[in-house]
């Protein structure tokens, strides 16, 4: 015998579907957080490494096993180039590269040729989020929680890349 | 079909633990298609005005969301309950490239009519599936006016 669902029931059913479908990503929220680094010195020679260890932000150690997307990725930062104009490179790598020669075809390039004019640069997030490139790769590294970042200028004048922050927005498990 | 109306709606849009964006309004328009018994099949377009928002100084801006919905009203009297599927266009400045988003929403409502014409109020619960498991969610505070052809 044909049995003939009632709209009630048909709409009951919808529903639980629905409840079964999104309730994995109702659990989820979306943080802001900072990573305050200390003053980059970049030497006029080579590449300075400086290592990032987000673990040691409250905020993402708090989410560590819960992070579900890293929705943008952004930075502040005051560029002090007390001698002539230059520009300056900055890559990252999950792991560290000890040969310079090896960082511009093995790590990734987070801004090429950012220019320093002498003096001091303020860089805002809005700025930040312009200047950015790879940031798939970006995210990668960022879920990792550990990475090394890489700076060096186009000639050979030492700057300081001060204040830097990191302004990362993230969605997690709640 | 046993009805056939238009309708619009505004009012507030209410992100839920949305760090980098803010409250707003939202307007939309909508089609109501009465099937069979208490069923009614709506057809929406929905844009959100999530507000710019700052954290610790740092001024954030906010995503854009367009949000394109298949609704099934079951009502009775007035009242209804709703849930519905349908896909976001999701921009998030700073983020990924824009893209659609597969998107559940759910709530109630109430519809006063009068003649023709009927006042809709409906909250409602957007749920844009941004990842495995993670979502961005906004609550959608709609009231409008629906016109019935018949």
């Amino acid at each position: 015998m044909r049995k003939i669902l009632n709209p009630g029931s048909g709409v009951a059913l919808a529903a639980l579907g629905l409840v079964a479908a999104i309730s994995g990503c109702l659990t989820s929220g979306t943080e802001v957080f900072t990573y305050e680094m200390e003053d980059i010195n970049v030497s006029a020679t080579g590449f300075t490494r400086t290592p990032v260890d987000l673990t040691e932000n409250d905020t993402f150690n708090d989410h560590v096993d819960e992070i579900r997307l890293i929705d943008r990725v952004g930075f502040t930062c005051n560029i002090v180039n007390p001698g002539s104009p230059t520009s300056v490179s900055i890559y990252f790598s999950k792991e560290n590269i000890p040969n310079d020669a090896d960082v511009p075809t093995q790590a990734t390039p987070l801004f090429t040729n950012l220019a320093a004019p002498s003096g001091t640069r303020t860089i805002g997030y809005d700025e930040s989020l312009t200047l950015i490139q790879n940031f798939e790769a970006l995210q990668e590294v960022i879920e990792s929680g550990q990475f090394v970042i890489y700076s060096q200028p186009t000639d050979p004048f030492a700057l300081t890349i001060a204040d830097p922050v990191l302004v990362i927005t993230f969605t997690v498990g709640l | 079909l046993t009805s056939l109306g238009i309708g619009a709606y505004g009012v507030a849009n209410i992100p839920v633990v949305q760090d980098d964006a803010g409250a707003g309004g939202l307007f939309g328009a909508r089609g109501r298609l009465g099937l069979i018994g208490p069923l009614v099949f709506e057809p929406s377009i929905t844009y959100f005005s999530n507000q710019d928002t700052e954290v610790d100084g740092i001024p954030f801006e906010a995503p854009e969301l367009t949000s394109y919905a298949f609704n099934l009203l079951l009502k009775w009297g007035g009242s209804y309950a709703t849930g519905g599927i349908g896909s976001s266009w999701l921009e998030i400045p700073g983020g990924p490239e824009g893209g659609y988003e597969t998107t559940y929403n759910f709530g109630g409502g109430y519809e006063f009519p009068a003649g023709p014409v009927a006042v809709d109020i409906s909250p409602r619960v957007f749920v844009v599936e941004t990842a495995d498991s993670a979502s961005r969610k906004n609550v959608a505070l709609m009231a409008g006016v629906n016109y019935y052809f018949f």
